[in-house]
């Protein structure tokens, strides 16, 4: 099976450059990430993220034949050869496939991640009923794989004050939560005309996320419970 | 211009703009439709009624509403430099003032003559 893999160390290269390999051992149900564990034996300098193998981590985000996707849940007989692999667009590189996540992860923090509680602590758990919990169904299976902030034009363009789909998917997350004690703040932060407001509805994030989610209903539920706060 | 001004309201905007454009343009195809005659004369009674010269004076209000908030988008997401930006903002929005007075213009004199 051929490849075609972005390649760039740029302690060595002036600029990036596509490697032809070429894979002799192709089994039955070979993911790519298999596959990208045998080239890295014919050459060994060739570098990815990996860890879980399993579709969990989601370190292995990369640009596959010009989607993103996970290595290690991608089949490799569903891709057309030669199998072009870059790393996720948008993202400064660090070497080959391996992009700086740090601008992704900065937008994750700015939605503030987490419960916000004004009320004392409770002696036991927050609780909540059966219906409140599937509130937070296809928001909380995020892995922050990257795969859909970096498929989106907006995220492109404006990396730096436009959230990205995956921290907005994570901005309603906390917003639906019933525990939560902080909807009007949340909401305030995300005013203006950037960070929430630079979606515009492209969708790429849905057509890619490996999990399945969609946030850009997400972010469309932001946008009406902002209208509701505000009339 | 607060920074409430140029999200939701904005966003807001834009989706009731479409949405008056678009009954504004089924109003308009059936309005034509159901003229006798399609010539000037006939044409020129339905546009220069009150009701109707209204409809289409703030059609075309959200009309410019719309494009604005749509062009406000596309410099804000291509051109950074903030001194292009005002200026293609300032130009546009001269653009849409132009095309304003020049309808204002048209709407008056049809209804007067």
């Amino acid at each position: 099976m051929r490849f075609s893999i972005y390649r760039y160390n740029p302690d060595v290269d002036d600029k990036p450059y596509m490697q032809e390999m070429v894979l002799e051992d192709v089994r039955n149900e070979m993911m790519l990430l298999d596959a990208l564990l045998a080239l890295k034996q014919q050459d060994e300098s060739l570098s990815f993220r990996r860890s879980c193998q399993e579709g969990v981590c989601g370190s292995d985000a990369m640009n596959i034949n010009g989607r993103n996707g996970l290595a290690c849940i991608t089949p490799l007989d569903s891709l057309s050869e030669p199998v072009k692999l870059r790393p996720m667009p948008g993202l400064p590189v660090i070497r080959d496939l391996i992009v700086d996540m740090s601008q992704f992860y900065q937008q994750y923090r700015n939605v503030k991640p987490y419960l916000i509680v004004h009320d004392p602590v409770p002696e036991v758990e927050h609780k909540q009923s059966p219906a409140q919990r599937d509130q937070l169904d296809g928001l909380y299976e995020c892995i922050l794989c990257g795969c859909c902030s970096t498929a989106c034009p907006s995220f492109w363009w404006n990396p730096d004050k436009f959230l990205g789909p995956a921290a907005l998917l994570q901005a309603w997350r906390f917003l639906a939560d019933s525990r939560d004690q902080a909807e009007g703040q949340r909401l305030q932060e995300l005013e203006g005309p950037y960070r929430l407001f630079r979606c515009h509805t492209i969708m790429n994030c849905v057509d890619v996320c490996p999990k399945g989610l969609n946030p850009t209903k997400a972010i469309g539920k932001i946008k009406h419970l902002m209208l509701k706060r505000s009339i | 211009m607060s920074r409430r001004v140029q999200g939701l309201r904005l966003w807001m905007w834009q989706r009731v703009s479409a949405l008056y454009l678009a009954l504004f343009l089924l109003y308009i195809v059936i309005s034509i439709l159901m003229l006798e005659q399609f010539d000037y004369p006939q044409w020129h009674a339905w546009i220069s009624g009150p009701v109707n010269s209204i409809i289409i004076y703030i059609g075309f209000l959200m009309l410019f509403a719309h494009a604005w908030v749509g062009i406000r988008d596309v410099i804000m997401d291509y051109i950074h430099s903030i001194v292009l930006r005002s200026l293609t903002l300032m130009l546009a929005g001269l653009g849409f003032m132009v095309c304003l007075l020049w309808l204002s213009r048209v709407l008056i004199k049809a209804i007067l003559t």
